[in-house]
């Protein structure tokens, strides 16, 4: 019965919470791993969300190469409920391994429910067209899965997520 | 009325036999009576070894099976085919027991006085004494797979959950009171004995030694999905549904991938398996990359549907545990590097387009991703490079699809080889000790080339000279250690 009390409350409390802020997390990065084994595209992503007003961001995406390249196509993937009020994409010349390339964007949300913002960079590389992205959350944070932490037989830990 | 028909055939069995006496040649009797010819063969049959006999038409028919004959179900033959959705553990069908470790095989467990259950983690399900367990509950475990094409990402298809671990679970104590696996079809049986509120939950790891895979969160987790909790014994079906949008939506698809490259595997031979321990997220932006001595195979959050990045890093840990590579590691994107980068790398991307059997590495991601085609394009040498040029992981993984993709659409002249013949160099000279270090020291394409001579001989030098020369401009000399092409 406790049980029950308390999850009440605290549901009630995120839902009903108006002061959370519009960006759940401000920043978020993918870069070239020095360990990572899959081939990747050869540039580092950053984006990163600033409020400017009543659910209106500032959308700031960031670019590096990290070897020489033709050309840079650098474009803003929006929730649908997001209209932006300044350009989304940009296309760079070539751009050497180590120099920046920004874009930045206005985008107004309908609201505030739980969504993404994902950076999507363009480089060709040896005739081939390869991309890397970033995503930062934007909205309400997603109430969290319930679950149970326990340990097996064996010693190994599981994570359960009850419906 | 079943009994006085019955009864007039029994009479004229017996008129028959009779005036059994054998006829006289030349006397114009009609051959033997068809009823007599059947003897106590029934019109619904038997196995006689591995063959079907019945009565048809008063006249015994044979049929030989290739593989099996069984009588469970209706007398009939079984063949490979019917193993789809069995799996290495088994697989329980009411009281009848499948199991395809051997010759496809159905066991009627309750002819026995037995019941089908799962014994144990080596065994799976057998037939197995009625005491165990007071309760009985099966069902089906499914997840739901989003297949990676090209720029796509397909919505989302519910698939069985092949060999995952199935547990009852004490739900006040969260006690596992039994562990089982499903078979390849999903399904599931679990015999138990409790008393309070149990349920059923799916793990993100397989049971099975011939398939030692798990998967884990970032903190070192399994996944793990829960049904609601019933009164022991009151719900004797309880399926689980993962569904692709859930948090763990991509550790079901990375198990699934693992089973495949295991399967794979076994089917080349190798015992025994060695175990994987994957690690995925969907938040994590940590990139995708396989640990040798660890086994730990990381990926990337946004590639827990990426099949291809899944069995490209699974193709790293078969270089590792089976055969070999001098991978330095570090980022790459495919333009030309050191030879042995190449190596690792397009031998990774090879398992994984072999094991698909489709050409293309796919990486999706928002937006679509990037993906490249790897059987009509060539990422070509330098034909005065030498043969410790840097090269393309791409053409690595090009040349060694060439020698494998039979069939429609194939444009290389390298004809009749299958992927067991790559297995073959990479098992063999690739990790034996008369390997001849040439090109860039350490293992690169060059001995893979050296390797694939001494293993099949010098009679594909020429397909073998028009691949690598004319199609790919790579200066290999076709000089190795099983001699000079001609």
């Amino acid at each position: 019965m406790m049980k029950a009390r308390l999850f009440v409350f605290v549901a009630c409390f995120g839902a009903c919470q108006t002061a959370a802020p519009l960006v759940e997390s401000d920043h978020a990065r993918s870069a070239p791993n020095a360990r990572s084994c899959k081939p990747e595209a050869p540039i580092a992503v950053e984006v990163a969300t600033r409020e400017v007003g009543a659910n209106e961001l500032e959308i700031t995406a960031r670019v590096v190469p990290t070897a020489t390249v033709p050309s840079i196509d650098l474009a803003l993937a929006l929730p649908a409920h997001a209209g932006a009020s300044t350009a989304t994409e940009a296309r760079f010349g070539a751009t050497t391994a180590g120099e920046p390339r920004v874009l930045t964007a206005r985008v107004q949300l309908a609201d505030r429910r739980s969504s993404s913002i994902t950076a999507i960079a363009r480089v060709v590389v040896d005739g081939i067209d390869m991309s890397r992205t970033a995503t930062v959350a934007v909205g309400m944070p997603k109430p969290a899965p319930r679950t149970r932490t326990y340990a097996l037989p064996d010693g190994e830990l599981a994570r359960e997520v009850r419906p | 009325m079943t009994s006085k028909l019955w009864c007039a055939l029994a009479c004229v069995t017996l008129i028959a036999c009779e005036d059994s006496s054998a006829p006289e040649p030349g006397d114009g009797s009609d051959s033997m009576d068809p009823v007599d010819a059947c003897g106590e063969v029934t019109a619904e049959g038997a196995c006689e070894g591995n063959d079907v006999v019945r009565c048809v038409e008063g006249a015994v028919e044979r049929e030989p099976c290739a593989t099996t004959c069984t009588t469970d179900g209706g007398v009939r033959c079984i063949g490979p085919e019917v193993c789809s959705g069995v799996g290495p553990l088994g697989r329980c069908d009411g009281d009848s027991l499948w199991r395809c470790d051997g010759e496809p095989s159905l066991v009627d467990c309750a002819a026995a006085g037995q019941i089908c259950g799962y014994r144990d983690d080596v065994v799976g399900y057998a037939c197995i004494d009625p005491t165990a367990g007071a309760h009985r509950v099966s069902g089906t475990i499914t997840w739901e797979d989003r297949a990676v094409s090209p720029g796509a990402l397909a919505d989302p298809v519910a698939k069985p959950a092949r060999g995952v671990m199935v547990a009852v679970v004490d739900d006040a104590t969260d006690a596992l009171l039994v562990t089982v696996s499903t078979a390849d079809d999903g399904t599931y049986v679990a015999h138990y004995a409790a008393t309070a509120m149990v349920r059923i939950a799916t793990y993100s790891r397989s049971r099975s030694e011939a398939r030692p895979a798990r998967v884990r969160d970032t903190a070192g987790y399994l996944y793990a999905v829960g049904s609601t909790a019933f009164a022991a014994g009151s719900m004797p079906s309880v399926d689980i549904a993962v569904s692709a949008a859930s948090t763990a939506g991509g550790a079901w698809n990375s198990l699934d991938n693992a089973v495949t490259a295991m399967d794979w595997l076994r089917e080349q031979g190798v015992a025994p398996i060695s175990p994987v321990y994957m690690y995925w997220q969907q938040t994590t932006s940590s990139g995708s990359y396989y640990q040798g001595g660890s086994n730990e195979l990381h990926l990337d959050g946004d590639d827990g549907f990426d099949d291809v990045v899944a069995l490209h890093e699974l193709g790293h840990y078969i270089q590792d545990e089976y055969s070999d590579s001098d991978n330095p590691g570090g980022a790459h994107d495919g333009s030309p590097a050191d030879p042995r980068l190449a190596w690792g790398e397009g031998g990774a991307t090879w398992f994984a387009i072999a094991v698909r059997g489709v050409p293309y590495y796919i990486d999706w991601s928002t937006g679509g991703g990037w993906y490249v085609e790897l059987e009509q394009r060539a990422h070509k040498a330098s034909l005065t490079g030498g043969i410790s040029q840097n090269i393309s992981e791409w053409m690595v993984a090009e040349v060694m699809w060439d020698l494998i993709d039979d069939g429609s659409g194939d444009t290389d002249p390298v004809v009749g080889s299958t992927a067991p013949h790559v297995w073959d160099v990479l098992v063999g000279y690739l990790i034996s000790s008369s390997r001849v270090d040439r090109g860039r020291a350490g293992l690169d394409l060059v001995e893979f080339l050296d390797g694939w001579f001494m293993h099949h001989g010098m009679s594909s030098c020429a397909p073998m000279r028009t691949l690598v020369l004319d199609r790919y401009t790579f200066p290999y000399d076709f000089a190795g250690p099983a001699g000079a092409c001609p």
